[in-house]
């Protein structure tokens, strides 16, 4: 029973975090979510590979979603760049 | 009754170990200005990370010098995100702790085909060598060798942090960067710096878990001290010594249990299970108080912004 509910809230966290905030968002996210965790189950037996690396898959998603702003950052920068060279 | 008060104390000081790696690991990067939730995942790392140290070198020292490498190498990814990008340090840290042990069960299996339990491995030593006082009472305090790394630890991180340069500079960068920053303190330099730190704390409390307590790896090592350890950095109001006591209370609910648990009064197996999560709750909501966290707990530094 206990193995059921195991991280469903914490995977709740990071759906809301990949979808911005945006409870519309959050259906597509859980969608993905929702994919990639029963996925999971199904990997080891199509191509051998360990459950366990949905688990890294979905950190990684979530890692790069953290780091999102760096690309309005680099876009700003460059323009700025371009903007001195004009 | 004499036998008991030390059973307590030698099963309080056993279980406070973990959690005082981990709390010393939030102190010092919350200090720096970073908050790092990922200790959790860190501390699972560094349990795997102790267990193959020990397991392939059959030395638990290199496991533990292991353990401390690998959270330190994780935390990396952190002190990245959150430094050097200046992304969201709570997004930040949940992917550390969905990475951590995805990556730890990952290895695991690969190392000891397939399954996700390493085999018993050496652990440490204890702390006046296995079978001191053996038949006493005294035999209870012949505790990890753990233990005393963990008190010297939180002494050392009190020390650095309130008597050295280096430690002021660490507060300062965490309550007024942009002051820090005038006066010529590279802010960037030591959040990164204190955020590495954290990890390589984290990596030992996870090596004091596989390489003391269980003494093999499993799913279920860590199984939320990260969080626990956490909760004792609020608890110790952000300081070292504070938290070292936050975890030794949340060690001693941990304690009871198993005490509770040998039988002398019958309490039913799931009141006692939740015994450690309720104390935590109980005295975070009554006796903390105001938890005032370093001012600029959290935001990233900007350079020429006036934090």
């Amino acid at each position: 029973m206990l193995a059921a509910f195991e991280n469903n809230g914490f995977n709740g966290f990071s759906v809301a975090l990949i979808a911005g905030s945006s409870p519309i968002g959050c259906i597509f996210a859980g969608l993905l979510f929702g994919g990639l965790i029963y996925g999971g189950q199904s990997v080891q037996l199509a191509v051998g590979a360990p459950t366990d690396i949905i688990n890294i898959m979905i950190g990684t998603i979530v890692f790069f979603v953290a780091l999102a702003r760096v690309v309005t950052l680099l876009a700003e920068k460059l323009g700025k760049r371009g903007a001195n060279h004009a | 009754m004499l036998n008991n008060i030390l059973l307590l104390l030698g099963i309080t000081l056993m279980y406070s170990t973990p959690l005082v790696f981990g709390a010393l690991g939030g102190v010092i990067s919350e200090r720096s200005g970073v908050v790092n939730i990922g200790i959790e995942g860190m501390m699972t790392i560094g349990a795997l990370a102790a267990v193959a140290g020990s397991y392939f070198t059959g030395n638990p020292w290199m496991g533990f010098i292991a353990a401390g490498a690998a959270g330190g190498l994780f935390a990396v990814l952190h002190a990245l995100a959150a430094v050097t990008f200046k992304a969201d340090q709570n997004v930040s840290g949940i992917a550390l702790n969905l990475l951590g042990p995805g990556i730890a069960l990952f290895l695991a299996r690969l190392m000891w085909d397939g399954g996700t339990q390493s085999p018993t491995i050496t652990t440490l030593p204890k702390l006046f060598g296995s079978g001191a006082f053996q038949g006493t009472p005294w035999a209870n305090l012949n505790v990890d060798i753990t233990v005393v790394l963990g008190l010297a630890a939180t002494l050392i991180v009190w020390f650095v942090l309130y008597k050295t340069k280096w430690g002021l500079r660490v507060r300062a960068v965490a309550s007024t960067p942009a002051a820090a920053d005038t006066l010529g303190i590279n802010v960037s330099r030591i959040r990164f710096i204190c955020v590495v730190l954290s990890g390589i704390l984290a990596g030992f409390g996870g090596a004091s878990i596989t390489l003391a307590i269980i003494s093999q790896f499993t799913q279920t090592a860590v199984a939320g001290q990260g969080f626990i350890a956490l909760a004792a950095v609020i608890f110790g109001k952000w300081t070292p010594h504070g938290a070292y006591g936050a975890c030794l209370l949340f060690g001693m609910a941990q304690a009871l249990v198993v005490i509770l648990g040998g039988g002398a009064i019958a309490v039913p197996s799931q009141i006692l299970a939740i015994l450690p999560y309720a104390l935590t709750l109980v005295v975070l909501v009554l006796f903390v108080g105001k938890a005032v966290a370093p001012k600029a707990d959290g935001v990233p530094y900007e350079k020429g912004s006036r934090g």
